[in-house]
């Protein structure tokens, strides 16, 4: 009740905001009228206008090149019917932000998504793994042993180089041109592996007696562990898991050596481009957020399935 | 016919002789008491008579049906996996530790069993766990995960786990070794009332007050060996065996 509260007030609170900033928004015409005389009247050799419109702030940016070394450029920040100059200082860092938060926000978005599916994929690869590495089978024991040592023991820079340009000469029939398929095999092999072994121990971590009451009880093998162990890992999987999270978040700015367009390869673009070295204070800001939001989710879930402790 | 018939029962664990040829056997409806000292087997026979432990060589009998891999002139007999499974499931056992799945409720792990392994149907294994929860004397908690309850009470939940597989034989490995003083009258009496109603019983315990009340007959273990077999009036006033008399003083004197 008392939470319900909270976020209503909360709520509107910010819509009490941003109704009027929304009405006093400054339109395109608005922004050219308030550019110089001498600015819009020089002609120039390449112009170009970026008009970033996010319904209660805006930005506007016009840039005139005369020659490759001679170029001028005018920025304003748009709220509340206010036009600002933001030329230098922290306006232009805000300007800047409106401008690039489009493109960043897409290169989070795939980082995102390579992030979760493959460690959900790693995830399922690593049940079979843990418990191939557990198994009286000595072939399937070795097999996943093989399989783990070798994940592990290579750099996943070094996986993520081979699967992309390494398959397609050696086996020219598995070759990948899509540079996220790529990507996502290339981790969710190496996040298997490295899951594997959390699953393994969390496995190994459940008591004997467990196994044990079960067998008297007349559970086979396969059903002790669904019925019985698995779920009691579910709790203590979710910090090692947690952790792999938030680990392939930040391995996948390595997929900017395959080119693709993930948060890191999208901000040293705009570096590159621009020139401007505070495009990597907005960035790490969004991963900073992901990680946040990854955590607070994985508490919930720890929670939710301590319930019995 | 003999419930439990075991012949020269032995269990090594590499180069110790845990089991030295154990021979015995047990009737329908007989409360049997295993006490020893520490270290003297009784665990481990109890444990091979369910399989968790693999016996190392003898012969086992559960209601006459033989269970050990044997070789019988010229054929090999293998028992499967699942025919042995049959055959254990008319035990029940109840563990020191207790071993109950802390991930789900009691009721839940009553039925868990019967619907999994036995596969009756949800409503009708409802019933009867709840029932057997009854019995225990738990009723009012039903719902409740085995953490928030006291070692006694997780103790009786265990035992009313084991009875939901409606087993004939029920096997106890020291089940109130691990209680508190004070808990340990209220399993006792759950464990005398399932012997009034007449189930085979083998109970490894330290509590002589049990055995000396309960049991038909009281088993002496040392060394791996059935050292004295004797119902409890006779052997715990009268035993035969120099080292039962020894282990019997000094646990009757700190008792």
């Amino acid at each position: 009740m008392k939470k319900l509260i909270i976020t209503l007030s909360v709520l509107l609170i910010l819509v009490g905001i941003s109704v009027p900033l929304f009405l006093t928004n400054p339109t395109t015409a608005d922004y050219e009228a308030k550019l110089p005389t001498e600015f819009t009247d020089t002609l120039a050799k390449k112009e170009s206008v970026v008009h970033m419109d996010y319904k209660i702030m805006s930005c506007y940016i016009a840039t005139k090149q005369f020659s490759s070394s001679n170029v001028k450029q005018i920025s304003y920040f748009g709220i509340a019917g206010m036009i600002i100059s933001a030329d230098q200082g922290v306006m232009k860092f805000f300007a800047n932000t409106l401008t690039w938060l489009p493109s960043l926000l897409g290169g989070a978005e795939i980082t995102i998504l390579l992030t979760i599916t493959s460690v959900l994929a790693g995830i399922f690869l690593s049940i079979f793994l843990a418990l191939g590495k557990m198994s009286k089978v000595l072939p399937i024991r070795k097999f996943c042993e093989a399989y783990i040592f070798f994940f592990r023991g290579t750099p996943l820079l070094m996986q993520l180089y081979f699967v992309w340009f390494g398959l397609p000469v050696i086996f020219p029939a598995l070759t990948i041109d899509n540079r996220f398929l790529a990507a996502w095999i290339a981790f969710s092999l190496n996040s298997g592996a490295y899951c594997a072994e959390n699953i393994r121990a969390a496995i190994q971590s459940i008591d004997k007696g467990q196994f044990e009451a079960a067998k008297a009880l007349g559970f086979g093998y396969g059903q002790t562990m669904i019925k019985i162990i698995i779920p009691q890992t579910y709790r203590r999987l979710i910090p090692p898991l947690a952790n792999e999270f938030i680990m392939v978040l930040k391995d996948a700015a390595m997929t900017s050596i395959i080119a693709l367009r993930d948060l890191s390869k999208v901000t040293s673009s705009i570096m590159s481009s621009t020139g401007e070295v505070t495009v990597f204070i907005i960035s790490m800001g969004i991963y900073l957020i992901i990680t946040a939001a990854f955590s607070k989710f994985f508490v919930f879930l720890e929670k939710k399935f301590g319930i019995y402790e | 016919m003999s419930m439990i018939r075991t012949e020269d029962l032995c269990k090594d664990f590499g180069s110790l002789k845990i089991l030295k040829n154990c021979t015995l056997t047990i009737e329908k409806g007989e409360v049997v008491c295993l006490i020893g000292p520490s270290g003297a087997g009784k665990s481990t026979f109890l444990r091979s008579l369910n399989y968790l432990e693999k016996i190392t060589s003898g012969k086992l009998w559960i209601e006459d049906k033989q269970l050990d891999d044997r070789v019988d002139g010229e054929n090999k007999i293998k028992i499967s996996q699942q025919e042995r499974t049959e055959s254990l499931l008319e035990m029940g056992m109840v563990f020191q530790r207790f071993n109950l799945f802390p991930h789900l409720t009691v009721l839940q792990n009553v039925m868990l069993a019967p619907v999994e392994v036995k596969k009756i149907p949800k409503a009708k294994a409802e019933e009867t766990a709840r029932e057997l929860i009854k019995k225990v004397g738990l009723e009012d908690k039903m719902d409740v995960f085995p953490s928030k309850l006291s070692g006694g009470q997780q103790q009786r939940v265990a035992i009313a786990r084991a009875l939901a597989m409606q087993p004939k034989i029920m096997l106890f490995d020291e089940p109130t070794s691990a209680l508190d003083p004070e808990l340990v009258g209220e399993v006792l009496q759950v464990m005398k009332n399932l012997a009034a109603e007449g189930m085979t019983m083998i109970v490894v315990t330290h509590e002589m007050g049990f055995a000396k009340e309960v049991a038909d007959r009281v088993i002496f273990m040392y060394d791996g060996m059935i050292l004295e077999d004797a119902p409890p009036k006779d052997i715990f006033t009268n035993p035969k065996n120099e080292r039962t008399k020894a282990f019997l003083q000094s646990v009757l004197n700190t008792n």
